[in-house]
């Protein structure tokens, strides 16, 4: 038997519009069948707030009426009428809380974006989710709501995660990553740092050789810096890790890409 | 899937055969033929989609999807192009919808959307049909034309005036336009009726069936099975019959290909169609997926017969271009956010198959409507453009060509509509951007100079509280004032108690009364009494002013310590501004201080308005007080901001006291399904999560729940009575003005439509009935009365209202 009007279950499901009928509607299409897949889908990361939940379809179902936007990859000179100016073209915003650095209450490059409506927040998705602000491509995801203390970054300099272990140069986001620069006030260089032009407070190298490093010192915050270094235009920076004493961090050579650990277990690879 | 597998899995084929002639109705040649082929091998299979297609046709009529029916037609077509379905059934279901058409009882916009219809499937399947049954053809084109010279006739194929993107009585010397405006079915027609000069075969059109014609005609074709047209009910809702825009009509598409931008089929043929239909449906279809739009519009050409378009040297991103305009400018409103055009159009550039033809095509557009605007563009028109291309220009470093408006600019007056647009353009480019972006990076420096600086660049203040005017480089000269302004700014930034905080109040008022006595006793001698009623005014109003503004001091740094600061402040807002008049002068504090900020401005005002201490009226009063509007001819955009802002918010509020009045009873309907099942049952609510059934007395959850009901009824009473008060002052503000206006002017010997402040003002006026026209539209009958009572309102406010009331009367979705 053809189910009448299943064509308009995939496509309303895929663009969003349609929940489908309840938990009994087993026989529901997931939108990944739709011709055409909707925007208006949350991601797949999963914050902390994921442990609440037994599986992903709570998860889901959570979100499904959320009117609460994370946007990422801000610059941190953006500022919360830009945010306003540009999100408020897809609905009435009810409020916009900056995502601020835990030690400096400075802008870190994320906010909130929280709308009247729900319909409001899918439109974000479709239609804002990876166009410009500022300059940037952002990235908007639905998120649970904004709960205090939310508003400050996870990292361990205050910052945003993303930010502590970016080796890039990102001028809009405060330069290189937080413990690239935090080595770097200390005043120890890797290897090859003198072909920095960019960066103050890079002395000579004091370690020879190129590629891996073992590092140990005990009983201090702790970061080591190792580099492959290549020509002047592009430099390629593999920076790790900040531990806490007492371990030693392996890093191996394979290529730019290292497996870094952190307290002895590897972290990302 | 092989064709093999179909016994076992015919659903989902031909749910995936439903779904992508619906997805992407540039490709149902390619569905056709499979079709075809299908019917070559197994004949059930192709009965089985015809009748599905057809189910679909009937489906998206019966649900008033009117853009799936008018591609599930198309496919049919189609199919009878694959031999898949009998030309006699087809042409039969085409006379059946133009006996809609010509039904007495059709209301006109049922007529005009049926034959919209049968026009749109005609390039698909004309060919077809002229070949097999021509006589047939000849009827259901003699209806069409039938139909169409009938609304000629009756001056409809103008369409509603409300609508039209262009108003002749606005053009500046009296030119005219460059091309017939007409409404969406008249435009059609006159472009797809262009078939019979090419025998009815769109030449635009690619036709792989014609590759296996040999193979097709081996099977027997399907008749349709019987279609089921609903009949019209009050609730049946149309799409618009709107006035399309056109950008690049024959005067810019000249046709001469070594020189000319533009290079598309002439404006009443059928490709031009073709490639317009396309695109404007795609635009429709794939809206929830903006990626996939533009890699459908970028492979489009793949779809149509290259050599065709090639030949001609036709630029498929030339359509695009201005499809995506013509749909982000359509009136009344836009079909999805402009966000979406913006992005769409956005995508064009990002395509490496269209950036290089996109780039010129949009700058052609944008200057041709720009030059353009002064033949009498629609107010809102202008400053939707202006709102698109800024966020497209934030995607792609600002970079334009600014300097070819430069000496326009220098030459044209500041209130014109041109210089206004570019006015409106840095702004809200400046809103997405930071100042020096812009100022110093991106616009022309000799901008700078000041003969186009006071026309086009908007002053900025350094930090937001510039405009504070106790301060430092504040505008008041009394130093004591100052210090007591300061002093309050500080308590409030300290939090200090509310006594405290009217501690300092006294001191002001002490202080203003002390100077008045002061100065009136120098001027004249006084009769000695303590206290003159209205130096307690001033002081009471210099009291105002100064907290007003000491509160924007301290909520200027962002939108959360203004939340804050209002909050904490509630009480002191409550026993200050109790008063219209105090709320008005509110309104003057707020709109000084931020006179160089329209942004915050508009974001405080809907907040103020949420906390319930600025009033909408004492906004309305502001947007449209006559002082300003002569001093700026209407051409200022900020009090149209503000105003708008706020009725969309006034809207917004009714509209969450509907949801909080279905939530409710939702609520209780719940409820008494677990009553309904009762003990030992259970029951699922729309979270998925499991109830028990109910007995036994009322539970307190149940009461509150009856409860709530009820207060959010009342409060829907509220908000509609609100709503309904902020829109008759609205209007009854814009006809009090207008009104004033041309009494004043009659003295002067001036022709004041062809004013700036006409232009604007009237302008406005449409705009505000057009936007918020289902509110507006279900109390009518009280304006009538009201306000545009016959015989006391001059007969051109009539006339917009005459538009208006058309547009409200049109069934419109």
């Amino acid at each position: 038997m053809r189910r009448q009007g299943t064509s308009f279950h995939v496509r309303a499901i895929a663009q969003g519009v349609h929940k489908p009928d309840s938990h009994q509607n087993t026989a529901a299409i997931p939108h990944t069948m739709a011709a055409v897949p909707s925007l208006a889908l949350p991601s797949s990361y999963r914050d902390r707030r994921n442990r609440r939940f037994n599986n992903d379809a709570e998860w889901q179902r959570a979100l499904s009426g959320s009117t609460t936007l994370y946007v990422g990859n801000l610059s941190f000179f953006t500022s919360e009428e830009q945010v306003y100016e540009l999100f408020s073209k897809v609905g009435e915003i009810r409020r916009v809380i900056m995502g601020l650095d835990r030690e400096l209450r400075t802008p870190c490059g994320f906010c909130f974006v929280e709308y009247y409506t729900h319909a409001s927040a899918l439109a974000c998705l479709q239609f804002i989710n990876g166009t410009k602000l500022d300059e940037r491509i952002i990235r908007t995801d639905l998120d649970l709501g904004f709960e205090e203390g939310r508003q400050f970054g996870r990292g361990k300099s205050g910052g945003q995660v993303r930010d502590e272990y970016r080796n890039d140069y990102d001028a809009g986001r405060g330069g290189y990553g937080r413990q690239l620069e935090f080595y770097a006030d200390a005043g120890e260089a890797p290897m090859g740092a003198d072909q920095y032009g960019g960066v103050g407070g890079w002395g000579g190298g004091q370690w020879g050789g190129g590629g891996g490093a073992e590092y140990y010192r005990g009983g201090e915050r702790l970061f080591v810096c190792w580099q492959i270094p290549t020509d002047r235009m592009s430099v390629k920076v593999a920076v790790a890790v900040a531990v806490e004493s007492d371990h030693v961090i392996s890093i191996r050579q394979t290529g730019v890409v290292m497996g870094l650990q952190e307290n002895g277990r590897e972290m990302t690879k | 899937m092989a064709v093999y597998d179909y016994p076992w899995r015919s659903n989902l084929f031909l749910e995936c055969l439903r779904d992508c002639t619906q997805s992407f109705p540039h490709k149902l040649g390619l569905y056709g033929t499979l079709s075809g082929l299908i019917n070559v091998r197994r004949k059930e299979a192709a009965a089985e989609i015809v009748a599905s297609s057809a189910a679909a046709f009937s489906d998206a009529l019966a649900t008033g999807n009117w853009m799936d029916a008018r591609t599930a037609l198309r496919f049919l077509g189609e199919l009878a192009n694959a031999n898949v379905v009998s030309v006699s059934s087809l042409a039969a279901l085409l006379k059946q919808i133009l006996d809609e058409v010509s039904s007495m009882t059709a209301s006109p916009a049922r007529a005009d959307q049926f034959a919209n219809l049968v026009i749109s499937a005609l390039p698909w399947c004309a060919a077809t049909i002229r070949r097999s049954a021509p006589a047939e053809l000849e009827e259901i084109v003699r209806r069409i034309s039938g139909h169409v010279e009938s609304r000629r006739q009756a001056g409809r194929h103008l369409g509603l005036a409300a609508l039209r993107p262009f108003r002749a009585e606005l053009a500046e010397d009296g030119a005219g336009l460059p091309y017939e405006q007409v409404d969406e079915l008249e435009a059609i027609w006159r472009q797809v009726s262009g078939l019979a000069d090419e025998d009815w075969k769109a030449q635009l059109l690619h036709r792989p069936h014609e590759s296996f014609d040999d193979k097709l005609t081996t099977a027997s074709p399907h008749d349709l099975p019987a279609i089921q047209i609903r009949e019209e009910t009050p609730e049946t809702r149309y799409p618009d019959q709107s006035v399309p825009l056109v950008i690049f009509d024959d005067s810019v598409n000249t046709g001469e290909r070594s020189t000319t931008l533009v290079s598309l089929p002439p404006l009443n043929s059928p490709s031009r169609y073709i490639f317009c239909t396309l695109i404007s449906d795609l635009l429709s279809i794939l809206a929830h997926n903006h990626h996939a739009l533009h890699i459908s519009i970028a492979a489009l050409p793949e779809y149509l017969d290259r050599a065709r378009w090639q030949l001609e040297f036709w630029q498929p991103t030339h359509a695009a271009v201005e499809v995506v305009l013509r749909e982000a400018l359509k009136l009344p409103s836009p079909t999805q956010p402009l966000m979406f055009y913006a992005t769409a159009l956005g995508d064009l550039f990002r395509d490496q198959n269209m950036v290089t033809e996109a780039g010129p095509a949009l700058g052609r557009a944008v200057r041709t409507l720009w030059e353009r605007s002064a033949l009498g563009l629609d107010v809102e028109l202008s400053r939707r453009l202006a709102e698109l291309l800024a966020v497209h220009l934030s995607n792609f470093g600002y970079q334009w060509t600014w300097d070819r408006w430069t000496e326009q600019l220098r030459r044209l007056p500041s209130h014109s509509i041109q210089v206004t647009f570019v006015r409106e353009l840095v702004e809200r480019c400046l809103r997405l951007a930071y100042k020096e972006r812009l100022l110093d990076e991106t616009l022309p420096q000799n901008w700078k100079d000041e003969d186009i600086a006071v026309k086009v660049l908007p002053q900025r203040w350094e930090s937001a509280d510039e405009g504070w005017r106790y301060g430092p480089k504040g505008d008041v000269e009394d130093e004591r004032l100052k210090e007591l302004a300061t002093e309050l700014v500080n308590a409030l930034r300290s939090k200090k108690p509310g006594t405290a905080i009217k501690g300092i109040f006294d001191a002001i008022r002490e202080h203003i009364r002390a100077k008045l006595g002061h100065e009136a006793n120098e001027v004249a001698h006084w009769d000695g009494d303590t206290q003159h009623p209205s130096w307690d005014a001033d002081a009471d109003s210099v009291v105002r002013d100064v907290f007003a503004q000491a509160v924007m001091v301290v909520g200027c740094k962002s939108l959360s310590h203004l939340a804050m600061i209002v909050e904490r402040s509630r009480a002191v807002w409550n026993d200050l501004f109790t008063s219209d008049l105090a709320r008005a002068q509110l309104m003057t504090s707020l709109a000084s201080f931020f006179r160089f900020r329209p942004q915050l401005l508009e974001i405080w005002c809907g907040r103020l308005i949420n906390y319930r201490v600025l009033s909408v009226e004492s906004i309305l009063a502001w947007s449209l007080s006559p002082d300003h509007l002569n001093r700026t001819e209407g051409a200022d955009p900020t009090p149209w901001y503000v105003l708008e802002t706020t009725l969309r918010k006034v809207t917004l509020r009714r509209s969450q006291a509907d949801e909080r009045v279905a939530r409710a009873r939702d609520q209780v309907a719940f409820n008494q399904k677990r009553r309904d099942v009762g003990d030992g049952d259970f029951v699922y609510d729309e979270n998925g999560n499991k109830f028990d059934g109910l007995t036994g007395p009322i539970t307190s959850g149940e009461t509150a729940a009856q409860r709530e009901v009820q207060e959010a009824e009342e409060e829907v009473e509220r908000m509609t009575r609100e709503q309904k008060q902020a829109f008759l002052s609205v209007l009854q503000r814009f006809v009090r003005i207008i009104t004033a206006k041309i009494s004043e002017t009659s003295m002067e010997d001036v022709d004041i439509e062809r004013t700036p402040w006409w232009r604007w003002v009237y302008g406005f006026m449409r705009q505000i009935g057009r936007e918020f026209g289902p509110e507006i539209r279900t109390f009518a009958k009280t304006l009538e009365i009201t306000v545009f009572a016959e015989g006391d309102v001059d007969s051109r406010i009539m006339e917009l209202w005459g538009e208006l009331s058309a547009f409200y009367d049109a069934k419109i979705v």
